[in-house]
């Protein structure tokens, strides 16, 4: 198949389209907007979904970068997460390491893709609610556009693909991962609780908490957490209480969590404030 | 769709729908098969190109013009090699169920960190399920495979600079 340039990419049959660069991925998408995407397959066979006709991402060079620099690091969509986590492994900050080393066994993740991980349309996946701790951007593009969104706001529409993922390498002194009930597939009920937070000479410098209930509902506590950002620590039992309070007046901490639930959540979060 | 891939070094031409699982396609070359069909157990498990991963859930596309290698293919492969040395001086059984699974674990521990710390065994020793080795023996087996592999290299450095 040519391309405007006058270029061919590798297409082995025509029910499987692999196009060797983003450019030649976007022409085929504007073609044919609806075609499934596949990167690493792994959830879709993992469902035993089948298809006939699909463009697969393994062979897009583009998609398969890492760039880093000493602000951030720039993902592919289409690297295996085995292979971001042995070269990331010294520099990606240790809960997305973590949250990685929860997609599966190792020959499961030489398979499994990031981007593959946030494109699920079911729900979301522990390593997102990291992600988004670490307030990484996905970058979104369909023929002639880009657009930057927030990692729990990837709404694909037909004709668009993830390429790539922005992560901040800021430096976190304190961080925790705690994933109750089955991580993949996303099945209820389940409970992801992370949180972050940079202490410096005593003082709370920075404090990011999240939490997934069920794969589907992302809680952020930004505004209380502004609120107890500058605090000096030990945290006094008031500013447990700022934090703790804003998660018990979310809709979905009350409506979709069982009492067990709910108690884990604020256990988790409270050990993890009173060790800062 | 037709597809042409190695499997053990034999050239292969098979004819499925793309999203099929390759393990099928694998099984008279000693793929076993999977209990779990999501790729945990890793019975299935094989190597695509250096890499181990699970058969049940490789798309069957992803096999055109790769290298696959079943553990039946691995018999001249010196880590291979060592890890079997390793795993008969610690007395690992060499049952059928779990072999694939604990070698390709050890395969891909010594390939990716050649000499792996006690830390990223237990990383990966954490993922066994069998009950036909223990996490101590496994980590006592990948850390003396580790070892032989090293020795192999220094000789190879040793005879390469002579």
């Amino acid at each position: 198949m040519s391309t405007r340039a006058g270029r061919t990419y590798s297409l082995s049959t025509p029910d499987v389209l692999e196009p060797a660069t983003l450019s030649d991925l976007l022409q085929i998408l504007k073609r044919e907007p609806e075609i499934p995407i596949w990167s690493g397959g792994t959830w879709w066979m993992d469902r035993g979904m089948r298809r006939t006709r699909l463009v697969a991402l393994h062979g897009v060079a583009e998609l398969k970068r890492v760039v880093r620099s000493d602000i951030r690091v720039d993902v592919g969509a289409a690297v295996s997460v085995g292979r971001l986590r042995e070269a990331g492994g010294r520099f990606l900050p240790p809960p997305l390491v973590a949250a990685l080393d929860q997609l599966g066994p190792p020959p499961v993740r030489n398979l499994a893709t990031l981007g593959g991980a946030l494109s699920i349309r079911e729900g979301s996946l522990p390593v997102a609610v990291v992600l988004q701790l670490l307030d990484s951007r996905a970058e979104i593009r369909r023929q002639g556009h880009t657009r930057w969104a927030s990692i729990n706001k990837i709404d694909l529409v037909p004709g668009e693909v993830l390429t790539r993922i922005r992560i901040p390498l800021r430096l976190r002194t304190h961080w925790m991962l705690h994933h109750f009930g089955t991580a993949f597939p996303i099945s209820p009920p389940s409970l992801t609780v992370a949180a972050s937070a940079t202490v410096e000479k005593s003082s709370l410098e920075e404090l990011h908490a999240a939490i997934l209930i069920n794969g589907v509902h992302f809680i952020r506590l930004r505004e209380a957490e502004s609120e107890v950002v500058g605090r000096s620590l030990p945290l006094t039992e008031r500013d447990l209480r700022t934090i703790l309070g804003a998660l018990e007046e979310e809709r979905a901490f009350r409506n979709d969590l069982d009492d067990l639930g709910r108690w884990r959540a604020t256990g988790t979060l409270r050990q993890f404030l009173r060790t800062l | 769709m037709k597809i042409e891939f190695t499997l053990n070094g034999i050239h292969r031409v098979i004819e499925s729908a793309p999203t099929e699982p390759a393990w099928p396609h694998l099984a008279e070359e000693g793929a076993r098969e999977g209990r779990c069909r999501g790729g945990n157990c890793l019975r299935c498990a094989v190597l695509l190109g250096d890499r181990p991963v699970p058969s049940c859930i490789l798309p069957v596309y992803r096999l055109q013009g790769a290298h696959v290698t079943t553990l039946v293919g691995m018999g001249e492969n010196p880590l291979f090699l060592d890890i079997m040395r390793a795993f008969d001086k610690v007395g690992i059984s060499r049952c059928e169920d779990a072999l694939p699974g604990l070698v390709m674990l050890a395969y891909q521990i010594i390939s990716e960190k050649s000499i792996p710390s006690d830390m990223d065994i237990q990383d990966y020793s954490r993922y066994l399920v069998t009950r036909c080795a223990g996490r101590d023996e496994f980590e006592r087996a990948v850390r003396l495979a580790g070892r032989l592999q090293g020795r192999r290299k220094a000789d190879r450095r040793e005879r390469v600079s002579r």
